[in-house]
């Protein structure tokens, strides 16, 4: 019995220690930016998703949940994967039921458009991110019966050790800690940048291209699986640059969609009303950026308010992960636009002054007392001409500046834990020495060349916004 | 089905279990079946030779036994040897001496000629047969008798912990502890313990470290155009411990998995990188198979018995067969041949090194002097070596070349040798585990245990801490499955 015993404890412990490494190793990334709808999907509480969208790179680019939460009240989520394919999209929704019972599904059509898995890394995404469940073998059958190379590693897939140890390689502090800032985004990729693209202009309409036989039964299922989920299909084609054949796909199954009464929303086809800039509102001709997501919200909001009249739960403290989505949200993009204006010291400045919860680091040493620099840095208050002309550290949080030390290689250092992982370390190592004086864990932010250096961490985010240098003469 | 693989994790605590719930007879049947599906996880085609090998070393024995003069005895023994001898030519040999016969016909300017057959080598007929006609010169000379329970026969020739890589088990050893475990019970907790530790070593030394190994020695042998002295020095003793790894984890956990069932294999490795001679080598290297040469070739040959000059011809043909048995090439029998020479020459220059150690004022009780002969038994055997890993003659000589003319010892500071293949993270890993094969080999050398039983003897938290690291290490640092690099989702239109 005591050796019964052992073993069941040595069993158990090793079954923790593995499991423990199964979440390192595993694989998070379901929109290249190092984050997993699986995973905030597991974050969100049960049944409070009013609207889901589910696709491709094209609904995580163009659909922002925390647009449709700001304007509208509206709980939405992005089920979106890289090159979402059609098993994956009926997996993914079939997952999403297990703990939700959105009132609206809408699925953009892209998927379809995948006849196979071009791409393993795309295999991966769609299947590995997913947890164990007894959806695992019946999904990984369905990508079996279509790719060879998948049937030929089957094993390899089914168990996953095979195909994630190798890992390893490449763990980042990322995959031992949980990011609760990026867990509570809801399926969206953030992206401010923008391209100028040709203006979008869809084929002309066509019914000529015939559904495949597995398409047609996806479409079928798909609705098949929401009307025993009580939910409502839409199928819905986000704006790109199509090309015939793809087009043609999609027009068959809007026609599908037609005959078996499934409403639709073809935004190529209703792109005017949408009033998109092909000069700011794309990151390239597939993919709209935050400022193109907002436009294509504004219109799906509407939407989903006049023909579902869903609920505002803003204010609703059970809706409250939709807010922390939303502060995520708005740190990426103050963050961006930091980065973004760290060549203009004065719009730097001004988006500094307007951010609060963050902390900022400023640095003045060597000669820069007959610049104009006083009048730029009043805009962040505390700062008195007195301390600004004898130079030394400053500290920005919550709206307030506040004085370090000066200029003083006697001056006790500042130290101070910003979050778990970072301590910033602020001391004066001596004129134009520099090394060490502005220390954020082991990264070093001393004044080098400029007499002005301004460092910026958001703790939210975990991460450093801004680390510059200003030459002032 | 090889043992580092998904299905056999599956196989294996399937037939443990069984085994160890059915009643006593049942369990050879059991092992028996288990063992018949193993071999047919290969190629269910090439079961048919091994029941051949079996029946025909069963019959004969049985006949062999009942002859009742010495010349009958005689002739169902080189029945057995020739009808055995005849598939291991045929399946192993066949495409190389088709190749000698095309060569020798191209010399005479004779059209050459095709081979008839597409063969596969059987996964592990040397093994399977050698133990085979083990056996039946052991009843030839009455060691043992011939075993009348065709089954309890068939298990021992297909036992599957060792049927494709040995350890090539005798008779009086494993057919008797066979037999035997449906009456006593061979199964111990102790044995379990001490055999799953042998077994994760085995995987260890395998996939962590032998697996990581080739990548650097596949790099340098494949492209020895392209290597200098440091590539191929570096490169023969990769290959070294390369397939010392190799083979020895394979063996321990062959030994490790029979442990765990009761039976107790025989010790095939012992630290052979610690041996002092050639022939001490031979007596710790695949100690299975040495022994079996010299039992059933060398001493019948007359081992040294008839004189200096016999004894060296009997060495010389035991090992030119040694290594035609471990590969069909010149490059193997010339490997074999390497290494008769270096025996007998280490035997006529024994007087003339007393002389040197004497003159150098050698102490042959230092720590200096013994390490000294084990760097330069490493030495010549890893030269050795190199023959057998290049395939051919002629790339093994210019390897040989190029390691005397090619002299870059730049490559050693200038981060190029990370080009080979591992990069620096991984030639981190491969050194630690390189640092505790040599902690498991002074153990096995100075405290004379396996890793099994040195953890049987620690406290409990000792042996899971190292069962759970070990399985970690494998799991993780393992080369094995389909390699995974986000580099390659970098997919910049998302």
């Amino acid at each position: 019995m005591k050796r019964f015993i052992q073993l069941m404890i040595f069993i158990l412990l090793t079954a923790f220690c593995l499991g423990k490494a199964y979440g390192v190793l595993s694989w998070k990334d379901t929109n290249v930016s190092y984050q997993s709808c699986v995973l905030q999907l597991a974050e969100t509480p049960n049944d409070s998703i009013d609207a889901v969208f589910v696709g491709s790179s094209h609904v995580y680019t163009g659909i922002y949940p925390s647009y449709l939460w700001s304007s509208f009240g509206i709980s939405a989520f992005d089920m979106a994967i890289c090159a979402m394919d059609r098993d994956s999209a009926y997996y993914s929704i079939k997952h999403l039921f297990k703990t939700q019972s959105p009132r609206v599904v809408m699925v953009d059509l892209f998927s379809l458009t995948f006849e196979t898995h071009v791409y393993k890394e795309h295999f991966i995404r769609n299947y590995l991110t997913f947890p164990i469940s007894e959806d695992t073998i019946p999904a990984l059958n369905a990508y079996a019966a279509k790719d060879p190379a998948v049937s030929e590693n089957y094993l390899d897939y089914l168990t996953r050790w095979p195909v994630f140890h190798t890992r390893y390689r490449e763990l980042e502090r990322r995959d031992f800690i949980n990011d609760e800032a990026a867990l509570a985004a809801r399926g969206e990729y953030l992206n401010w940048a923008a391209n100028v693209i040709e203006p979008i202009t869809p084929p002309a309409p066509s019914t000529s291209a015939a559904l495949s036989e597995d398409q047609l039964n996806w479409l079928k299922e798909l609705d098949a699986l929401c009307r025993e989920n009580d939910a409502s299909l839409v199928l819905m084609a986000l704006p790109f640059q199509s090309d015939e054949d793809k087009q043609a796909l999609i027009d068959s199954a809007f026609a599908f969609a037609e005959e078996n009464g499934i409403p639709r929303l073809d935004f190529n086809r209703r792109l005017d009303e949408l009033d998109l800039d092909y000069n700011e509102d794309f990151f390239d001709d597939a993919h709209p950026n935050a400022y193109g997501a907002k436009k294509i919200c504004a219109f799906l909001g509407n939407y989903l308010k006049e023909n579902y009249e869903l609920a505002d739960h803003r204010g609703d403290p059970a809706y409250g992960i939709w807010d922390e989505d939303l502060r995520y949200y708005e740190h990426r993009r103050d963050g961006d636009a930091l980065a973004a204006a760290s060549e203009d010291l004065e719009e730097t400045l001004a988006i500094l002054s307007r951010m609060k919860e963050v902390t900022a680091v400023i640095s003045l040493e060597g000669i820069y007392q007959d610049s104009a620099l006083y009048e730029s840095l009043r805009i962040l208050p505390g700062i008195s001409e007195e301390d600004y002309n004898a130079g030394g550290k400053w500290i920005w949080e919550n709206g307030e500046l506040t004085l370090l030390m000066h200029n003083d290689t006697q001056a006790a250092p500042y130290i101070r834990e910003l979050d778990d992982y970072v301590t910033l370390q602020v001391r004066f190592t001596g004129t134009r020495s520099g090394h060490g004086s502005i220390l954020l864990g082991r990264d070093d932010h001393s004044n080098y060349e400029g007499q002005l250096s301004i460092v910026v961490y958001d703790s939210f985010l975990h991460s450093t916004l801004l680390a510059k240098e200003y030459t002032i003469w | 089905m090889s043992f580092n693989s998904i299905p056999f994790l599956c196989f294996f605590p399937i037939v443990i279990l069984l085994y160890y719930i059915l009643p006593g007879k049942a369990r050879r049947l059991w092992l028996l079946a288990a063992s018949y599906f193993f071999y047919m996880s290969w190629n269910a085609k090439y079961v048919l030779l091994i029941l051949f090998t079996t029946v025909v070393t069963y019959a004969g024995a049985i006949l062999l036994e009942r002859a009742k003069e010495k010349r009958g005895k005689r002739i169902a023994l080189s029945c057995i040897i020739v009808l055995n001898l005849l598939l291991l030519l045929f399946f192993k040999y066949f495409d190389f001496m088709l190749q000698n016969l095309n060569f020798a016909l191209r010399l005479l300017h004779v059209q050459a000629v095709s081979s008839p057959f597409s063969l596969l080598l059987p996964v592990g007929i040397s093994f399977y047969t050698f133990q085979s006609l083990g056996y039946a010169i052991d009843v030839y000379r009455g060691d043992i008798p011939a075993e009348k329970n065709f089954f309890d026969y068939a298990l021992f020739v297909s036992f599957f912990p060792q049927l494709v890589a040995g350890p090539i088990e005798r008779s009086g050893n494993l057919l008797k502890q066979l037999k035997d475990c449906s009456r006593k019970r061979l199964w111990s907790w102790d044995s379990v313990v001490s055999g799953f530790g042998l077994m994760l070593w085995g995987f260890f030394m395998k996939m962590c470290i032998a697996d990581r190994l080739s990548i650097f020695v596949d790099a340098v042998f494949n492209n020895v155009y392209a290597c200098g002295t440091v590539e191929t020095v570096l490169g023969a003793a990769a290959f070294s411990l390369q397939i010392y790894a190799d083979f020895a984890g394979y063996s321990s956990i062959a030994i490790g998995a029979a442990r765990m069932m009761g039976f107790s294999l025989m010790e095939n490795f012992n630290a052979p990188y610690f041996a002092e001679s050639i022939g001490e080598f031979w007596h710790r290297w695949h100690i299975s198979l040495s022994t079996w040469f010299r039992d059933y070739v060398y001493i019948p040959l007359g081992g040294n018995r008839k004189g200096k000059p016999r004894q060296y011809v009997n060495l010389m043909i035991t090992f030119l067969v040694s290594g035609l048995w471990h590969g069909a090439s010149w490059s193997f029998v010339f490997w074999g041949a390497l290494h008769g020479f270096y025996q007998i020459a280490g035997n006529i220059l024994k007087p003339v090194r007393a002389k040197l150690t004497k003159v150098l004022n050698l102490h042959e009780d230092s720590f200096s002097f013994h390490f000294g002969r084990k760097v330069i038994t490493f030495v010549l055997t890893a030269f050795a070596w190199i023959f057998f890993r290049a395939h051919s003659m002629k790339l093994a000589l210019e390897y040989i070349r190029r390691m005397f003319v090619k002299f870059n010892p730049w490559v050693l500071f200038d981060q190029s040798m990370f080009n080979w293949g591992p990069d620096r993270r991984e030639t981190g890993i491969l050194f630690f585990c390189l640092l505790l094969l040599l902690a498991v080999s002074l153990l096995r050398e100075y405290k004379k245990t396996d890793l099994g039983e040195f953890l049987l003897k620690q406290d409990l938290w000792f042996r899971w801490l190292v069962f759970i690291l070990l399985m970690l290490a494998v799991l993780v640092w393992g080369e094995y499955g389909l390699a995974f690099d986000s580099s390659q989702f970098i997919y910049f239109a998302f």
